[in-house]
């Protein structure tokens, strides 16, 4: 929409509804959620248990065990540092109350997964992670599930749901297979509806 | 009858900005300008008209040594802009009804 010094002539009705319409229309699109988070920690938290799952079942080197072992922190710091820049670059342009809910919810998630543990090691007196793996499931289910309904997101609730059933299914495996299993939940939750929303957004833009 | 509009919003530079505002927390100048592509200058005489309503608040701050200039709607702003959309409305009905 171009305006002009030349044209900022007051507006009749019919103009000044079609100035809200493309206004609301343009500016909400810019800000629509890109998936982009939803990527980057649907991809770590992937590779990072399915390299978990393999050097537990597949003999290799042990320097290839050392690689995989430092490879899960290496990631999540790049992703921590990544989600921080992407924050700090969008809230330069645009701070959005979609935007700050979204913070609420995921901060208030990552405090409840250190509660949990500090709450286990107080009763257990351990880290039993055959319970920690399903309990921290559940919690991030709750996330993405809340998460979905602010975006209006259904596949994003869906996935949310999936990964809630699939933390009950952990009660039932071993640790090993919890670690399989939630490498797919992160898939089926994070990874698609993330790079679904991406593409969707890529497409809207072509046509602002 | 149409009733009068509030005449701070019924420009086109004026009530774009206020279109985006309505539904962010703040925005940056740059925002702005990406998004109702009119020219700086324009954009900067128009957001001081605004202000001066008290229809938005600008803040101006520094990052570094660049400028940054970040604006968010008021309590008085967001009524102003639900009585224009208001009045819009029932000019539309009005029309239909004839």
């Amino acid at each position: 929409m171009d305006i002009n010094d030349s044209n900022d002539a007051p507006l009749d009705p019919e103009q000044s509804l079609k100035v809200i319409n493309q206004m609301i229309q343009t500016s909400q699109q810019k800000i629509r959620n890109d998936g982009m988070l939803f990527i980057i920690w649907g991809w770590t938290m992937f590779l990072q248990y399915l390299l978990s799952f393999l050097k537990a079942r597949i003999v290799m080197t042990y320097q290839a065990g050392e690689v995989i072992q430092y490879a899960g922190p290496v990631m999540i710091g790049i992703a921590v540092i990544y989600t921080i820049y992407y924050i700090a670059r969008q809230r330069r342009r645009v701070q959005t109350y979609i935007g700050i809910s979204l913070r609420y919810v995921w901060i208030a998630m990552f405090v409840s997964l250190v509660l949990i543990n500090l709450i286990q090691f107080n009763v257990l007196h351990k880290i039993n992670f055959e319970l920690q793996h399903p309990v921290f499931m559940v919690v991030i289910a709750f996330a993405i599930v809340v998460s979905g309904g602010i975006l209006r997101y259904p596949l994003l609730v869906t996935g949310g749901v999936i990964f809630g059933l699939m933390a009950y299914l952990c009660s039932y495996l071993s640790l090993q297979n919890q670690i399989l299993l939630e490498a797919i939940a992160w898939l089926i939750a994070f990874i698609i509806p993330g790079h679904i929303l991406f593409a969707r957004r890529n497409k809207q833009e072509e046509y602002v | 009858m149409f009733k009068e509009l509030d005449p701070l919003l019924h420009s086109q530079v004026r009530l774009a900005i206020m279109s985006v505002l309505i539904g962010v927390k703040s925005a940056e100048f740059a925002f702005l300008l990406e998004n109702i592509n009119t020219t700086k200058g324009n954009l900067s005489f128009q957001l001081t008209k605004l202000r001066e309503a008290g229809y938005i608040d600008v803040e101006k701050s520094f990052k570094g040594s660049y400028p940054r200039t970040t604006c968010h709607i008021t309590k008085t702003g967001i009524n102003a802009y639900k009585n224009y959309v208001d009045n819009i409305s029932e000019y539309f009905q009005n029309f239909n009804e004839t």
